[in-house]
């Protein structure tokens, strides 16, 4: 049977998915800390067909499986950080993941975002998972500043001084684009991201925290809608190859008349 | 009928060639591949010294080495290879070559090539320690300014005979000599995207539907022919 049909769908499923991932990152371009998805491919085994005729022919024809998907990674290019004056808004400046506990005593990672208080008067994420650095900020805080090395300084209740609560950690990774995605702002180290190395804000390339400020999302307009048109005509590529291979199979039935 | 039969037989194949260069159109590093066809004196020829081949089948494929256009990817450990020359990579099969250079490190500091598959540096496997690295434009690997490693470029005489094993990886031939190339030069930041080239594979996709069809009227014609001569025969 023919094998260009087959090659072709998987032309299109790839194209399909490379049009998700966009899709993905479209509707995301007004998410805060989001960081886009990038798709990319891979071209699949090759077996030699019609291998050489008494020597006389240059070498074996190559017949490919088709394309398949290769990896869907981050892309963790920093986003605009965009100014919002709320005391509780938490961005990293630079490189910089914040360590939050993600139930069962498992960590996760986050870029920022909104930050609360919990009901036991910890700092935790707007989703309500605790940071892992343990801060104790209480119930009654009036006024909470977190400093770009990560120090949390803490007024509460009747007093006038700020007093220390504690300090935020920054980690990052080897390899940041193999981190997992969790949904919701939140990353897991897997294998090729390597494991956390722990750092103090604004120290071996690390980032600095801006508070008052909210990271925006990473995705591109313009980036996104010109690799869309580039998925769709590669699909529509495929589609014609398809035609072209049944128009072929339906003249071969028409051999005969 | 049976050189219209192997012209069709021919067309299907390239048809194949051409699907399989549509599908990877978006795929990065991927080298188009290109049918050869044997000259048709060169196959006349073989059909005299070899009366037993009954068809004509002179299909080859080569990859076209063309350099394709780089594309800024953002990506840090991500290059792309200026002039020809190729990334060498050790599999479990042995060595193979690409231009696909999205580099990542594996937990245990090994530098990974696309196919996370360690890259060849000058001196063998390079092992880092796992944390942030840099890559200059000559093939330094270098971490917190030292230098780690040199990645390893080498050049084919005749890269369109490499063997496409897929994932971006070709292998040489036994006969293929690999040399080092002295002077690398990378661009960092940037991928290679496919060679392959949409309109062109469209109208070789079209000629080859045409020429298929043409091979059909002459199949059709021939067995008409027949089937008249076999009548006029009978009516004797």
């Amino acid at each position: 049977m023919n094998e260009s049909l087959y090659i072709a769908a998987t032309g299109m499923n790839t194209q399909q998915k490379s049009v998700e991932t966009i899709a993905n990152n479209l509707a995301n371009v007004n998410t805060p800390a989001f960081k886009k998805g990038k798709v990319s491919f891979e071209d699949m085994v090759y077996a030699a067909r019609e291998g050489n005729v008494a020597g006389t022919l240059q070498g074996p024809a190559w017949h490919g499986g088709g394309v398949g998907v290769f990896s869907l990674i981050k892309d963790f290019a920093p986003a605009e950080l965009k100014k919002t004056d709320q005391p509780m808004d938490l961005a990293v400046r630079g490189e910089g993941f914040i360590e939050v506990m993600d139930g069962d005593g498992i960590t996760a990672f986050s870029r920022g975002g909104a930050l609360t208080v919990d009901k036991d008067g910890m700092l935790a994420t707007a989703d309500g998972h605790v940071l892992k650095a343990n801060i104790h900020v209480g119930l009654d805080a009036k006024e909470i500043q977190i400093a770009a090395d990560g120090r949390v300084l803490v007024r509460n209740g009747d007093r006038t001084e700020l007093a220390e609560a504690g300090r935020i950690e920054l980690v990052r990774f080897a390899d940041m684009s193999g981190l997992t995605a969790l949904g919701s702002g939140l990353y897991r180290p897997t294998e090729r991201s390597g494991d956390a190395i722990y750092g103090r804000a604004g120290e071996e390339g690390m980032g600095t925290f801006a508070q008052g400020y909210s990271e925006g999302s990473n995705v591109q307009l313009i980036d996104e809608m010109v690799n869309l048109m580039a998925a769709q005509r590669a699909y529509e590529s495929n589609v014609k190859v398809i035609q072209a291979a049944d128009e072929m199979l339906a003249m071969s039935n028409n051999l005969r008349k | 009928m049976a050189i219209a039969a192997s012209g069709m037989q021919n067309d299907l194949a390239r048809l194949e060639l051409i699907s399989q260069n549509v599908a990877n159109a978006a795929t990065a590093g991927y080298k188009r591949q290109i049918p050869v066809n044997q000259a048709f004196a060169g196959q006349v020829d073989q059909l005299l010294a070899q009366p037993q081949v009954t068809s004509l089948q002179p299909r080859s494929s080569v990859i076209d080495p063309m350099a394709a256009p780089v594309r800024a990817s953002g990506g840090s450990y991500d290059l792309a290879i200026e002039g020809d020359g190729f990334l060498e990579i050790a599999t479990p099969e042995g060595v193979r070559y690409t231009r696909h250079g999205a580099l990542h490190l594996d937990s245990s500091g090994r530098l990974l090539g696309a196919q996370d598959m360690p890259v060849m540096g000058l001196s063998g496997e390079m092992r880092l320690a796992n944390a942030a690295f840099e890559i200059s434009p000559t093939g330094e690997i270098k971490q917190e300014g030292r230098l780690v490693g040199m990645l390893k470029l080498v050049h084919f005489d005749k890269p369109e005979q490499l063997q496409p094993a897929g994932n971006g990886l070709y292998s040489a031939g036994a006969d293929a000599s690999a040399e080092v190339v002295s002077s690398a030069k990378f661009r960092v930041g940037y991928l290679e995207q496919s060679n392959v080239n949409l309109p062109r594979e469209m109208v070789s996709m079209t000629e080859t539907v045409r020429h298929f069809e043409a091979m059909q009227r002459i199949f059709q014609g021939r067995d008409e022919s027949l089937e008249k001569a076999i009548r006029k025969l009978g009516e004797f």
